[in-house]
């Protein structure tokens, strides 16, 4: 199920938001595990098996890592044999396919291979459980002897299928006690409703055009046909991303949780380090806690700083798809991080703020035409035709039919990419007259709902609803 | 006052969603959907394989989408903020300031597509010269075609469809078929702005106005150029309106009736004696069902609200209409149609003793050349709209 579905909306919230505040206390983690669960069969029945497997293994690895405290070996078998058991399911449904047709490709082999259905959001409750037992590892956390909690920690249907990645560190103690409260209640439908609009409102009309222009030879394409559709993606993705992510910390916040935030706009970044320390902010704490620090981390020399970058950041590209355009993506942004770490990042702070700005917009708008594209065929023609080496002409009807029509929505996108809404929050805080603030408050929910209102319009009409973060 | 403001926010948007969800459990259900021409979703059938499958899921959101509360309400305020900000096509179509709705138009060239058209338009050329059938092409005008259409200067140049039809025609003409093309003749006695009047706002078909002047052209340029039948005489007809039928134009039953469409229907009705002298068969005359003219053509004329199909005549696998008048002649025509010709089904079996109205989308199942094995003709009219240029109508079996 997705959030921004009618069914979830108006069928499958309230009734999980009645039961909840209708259940005395000690039943209202069953209950959330329940509605998980169900959250996620409706999309994936049969792999609600794979998910269970999942529960099951971590809550016993976390109980044999912890049980051998006192023997690292021990400690660090049991480690690995939990990390070995993750990554093989994880493995064998994300990439298995993947290997197979590599080893045909390669060594013209004809191995059997049939793909398999992708187990939605497989990739991120797989880094949450593997989260869990490595925090029980390093004892940054209690282990957890109730497996119902676990398995709320792991399936808890807000952050299930898209994130973010919540530390189990960072949750535990929310899963026996938490606080609710009308406020906390009211912040969350801000958050949800803000992160529906982003979605429901910008990302798939935007998707929609990026969709349409991918689907073209990018060698029958005008310029500006190249341009409007990588725009588009870079909104689509950012919006599309971040809104659900957005509306995951609302729904927490309903149910009393407190999720960390996973992006904080990232567009307006002046480096690519800076840009990473603002896009899927969880994702790259995961990297960095669990991979990055434990291969030396900063504190190592330099030659050695760069093969760490590289590795992490391959597999970071590896993790978003089963397909070497996602990990030459990956690479793509460990070499520009090497670069940066070698002096490339000193000289970009000398450059005008504006260049900084229009410096990383270009890397991050080249890199998503691989992360976009089925090939690097398709890839390299596609920026051949946006740098003028390449297309029909500079624009034609169909660049300037779809720019009148999307440009609303190009807009929007390029406005709210930047943090206005914030500024505008703060500045009419700011605001002395008592009347004012008065009406900012009262004015304030009724932009909600209208938007509210306006997200339920769209959604009636839609059927064009995919999540892109499905596919990881 | 932020408490307030808390209390508003939570109470709306609790008010929202339960009150939908309310309704949308006590509402009653439509089983279809008018303005979109469908049954909506039933309720999915709970079983161990279609939960499994995930088949429940699915239908259940289908279910829902279809039966949400407001729905209409929903989807027509959508199409009125699209048409408010400016989209150059609102669900695909292009609406004019005076409300007048055409489709997305053709962009690309079909070439493949068209060559088979082609082809099997000279196979079938090649099957009448082997046995004595006189074959004709009979382009009707398209309305995007002979319409000098608004589009903005961005779109002037966008469309393709006139030159897909010039490359059609061209292609069929150099097979050797005889070509009575409408639209040229059309755009040549007419100025542009005059052809409109012969056209519905908000239906992809002509109106019975341009039909009729179609049919006068057909009549005169079969008879002059190929001595076939006789001119018409204009003051052989009565035009007369369905007094209480109100026309809802296909694009306008897409857009939720959003257009306001002043069109009526009418009908051209031959006061001379032919018309009571049809004998009409779904199917052959022979084997097929007699039925009443009127369960075939006009059934609107007792509706209140008709679109074409209602109001003329629908699509239908094959028609029979014996002509009494010409009795004398036994000349019999196979017409090879589509949509267009609905309108002009009387019309059209004046001209021969027996018309035979066969439509390749319904007869799949018996593709052209085995029906004319079994059947014997004099003519054979192909008669398309000229925007219809893909293979799949051109499937004669051959």
């Amino acid at each position: 199920m997705v959030f921004s579905n009618l069914v979830f909306l108006f069928i499958f919230l309230p009734v999980v938001i009645c039961g909840y505040y209708l259940v005395p206390m000690a039943l209202k983690n069953l209950l959330l595990l329940a509605a998980s669960l169900i959250f996620y069969a409706w999309g994936e029945p049969v792999y609600i098996v794979l998910m269970l497997l999942s529960i099951s293994l971590n809550f016993f690895f976390g109980l044999a890592v912890d049980r051998q405290q006192n023997s690292p070996l021990q400690q660090k078998f049991w480690l690995t044999l939990a990390i070995s058991a993750n990554l093989l399911l994880l493995g064998y449904f994300k990439y298995y396919y993947f290997f197979i047709e590599t080893i045909n490709a390669v060594f013209h082999t004809s191995l059997a291979t049939k793909e398999l259905p992708l187990p939605i959001g497989i990739s991120f409750f797989t880094f949450q459980a593997l989260s869990y037992v490595f925090d029980v590892y390093r004892k940054d956390t209690e282990v957890q002897k109730n497996v119902f909690h676990l398995a709320l920690y792991i399936a808890l249907f807000p952050q299930l299928v898209a994130g973010p990645i919540v530390r189990y560190s960072s949750i535990a103690h929310q899963l026996k006690n938490r606080v609710h409260s009308f406020e906390f209640f009211s912040a969350g439908i801000k958050f949800f409703v803000l992160g529906l609009t982003r979605k429901v409102l910008l990302a798939n009309p935007l998707g929609e055009l990026a969709d349409k222009i991918f689907a073209l030879n990018p060698g029958n394409m005008a310029v500006l046909t190249a341009w409007l559709g990588i725009l588009a993606y870079t909104l689509q993705i950012y919006f599309d991303f971040s809104g659900y992510s957005q509306m995951a910390i609302g729904l927490g916040k309903m149910f009393g949780f407190e999720f960390p935030e996973n992006f904080n706009y990232p567009y307006i970044s002046r480096s690519i380090r800076e840009f990473w320390s603002r896009w899927h902010i969880t994702l790259s704490h995961w990297f960095r806690d669990y991979v990055y620090i434990p291969l030396g981390g900063n504190r190592v020399g330099t030659l050695r700083l760069c093969f760490n970058l590289l590795v992490v950041w391959s597999i970071t590209g590896f993790w978003h798809g089963a397909s070497w355009t996602f990990m030459a993506w990956g690479f793509y942004y460990g070499v520009l991080l090497v670069f940066e770490r070698l002096g490339w990042g000193k000289f970009l702070t000398r450059l005008p703020r504006i260049l900084q700005h229009l410096y990383v917009l270009l890397i991050v708008m080249v890199g998503w035409i691989f992360f976009r594209a089925d090939n690097f065929v398709y890839s390299f023609q596609y920026l051949k035709t946006m740098f003028f080496a390449g297309g029909t002409s500079w624009a034609d009807s169909y660049a300037l039919v779809h720019l009148n029509d999307y440009f609303i929505y190009l807009v929007a996108g390029c406005i709210f990419a930047f943090p206005l809404l914030p500024y505008f929050v703060r500045t009419s805080k700011k605001l002395k007259n008592r009347l004012l603030q008065g009406a900012r408050r009262l004015f304030a929910p009724l932009v909600y709902m209208l938007l509210f209102l306006l997200n339920i319009m769209f959604l009636v009409n839609s059927t064009y609803n995919p999540f892109i973060y499905f596919r990881f | 006052m932020k408490k307030l403001s808390n209390i508003i926010l939570v109470t709306a948007f609790l008010l929202i969603t339960y009150g939908l969800l309310f309704l949308f459990l006590t509402q009653n259900r439509s089983q279809t959907s008018y303005f979109e021409n469908r049954s909506l979703a039933a309720f999915p059938q709970i079983t161990a394989e279609t939960i499994t499958t995930g088949k429940f899921m699915a239908g259940i959101s289908a279910y829902v989408t279809d039966h949400f509360p407001f729905r209409d309400f929903w989807i027509k305020t959508y199409l009125q903020l699209q048409m408010f900000m400016g989209q150059t096509f609102v669900y695909d179509y292009f609406i004019t300031d005076d409300g007048w709705v055409f489709p997305q138009p053709i962009t690309y060239f079909p070439q493949e597509s068209m060559d088979a058209s082609i082809s099997s338009m000279g196979k079938l050329q090649q099957y009448a010269a082997e046995n004595g059938i006189e074959l004709y092409f009979i382009a009707l005008p398209a309305r995007n075609n002979v319409l000098t259409i608004d589009y903005p200067e961005y779109l002037q140049n966008w469309a393709r469809e006139k030159m897909n039809k010039e490359y059609l025609l061209a292609g069929i003409a150099e097979k050797g078929v005889s070509i009575i093309d409408l639209g040229a003749i059309w755009l040549a006695e007419n100025k542009p702005q005059d052809l409109f009047k012969y056209y519905w706002r908000t239906d992809h078909h002509w109106n019975m106005d341009g039909a009729f002047y179609g049919y006068q052209i057909l009549r005169r340029e079969l008879a002059t150029k190929y001595n076939v039948g006789t001119p018409l005489n204009v003051n052989d007809y009565r035009r007369f309106q369905a007094p209480q039928t109100e026309f809802i134009g296909s694009f306008n039953k897409q857009l939720y009736g959003l257009i306001d469409d002043p069109d009526s229907i009418y009908y051209y009705q031959n006061t001379t004696p032919p018309e009571g002298n049809f004998s009409y068969y779904l199917g052959d005359e022979k084997t097929g069902n007699p039925v009443d003219g009127a369960e075939i053509y006009a059934q609107g004329l007792a509706e209140a609200k008709a679109d074409y199909g209602l109001a003329y005549a629908a699509d239908l696998r094959e028609i029979t209409v014996l002509n009494a008048a010409k009795e004398a002649e036994q000349t019999k025509t196979l017409i090879i149609k589509d949509s267009y010709v609905n309108i002009l089904l009387p019309l059209l079996a004046e001209m021969s003793y027996l018309t035979t109205f066969y439509d390749v989308r319904h007869n799949s199942d018996r593709p052209l050349k085995e029906f004319l094995a079994e059947r014997h003709y004099d003519r054979i009219f192909i008669m398309y709209n000229d925007g219809n240029i893909f293979s799949a109508m051109y499937d004669f079996g051959f």
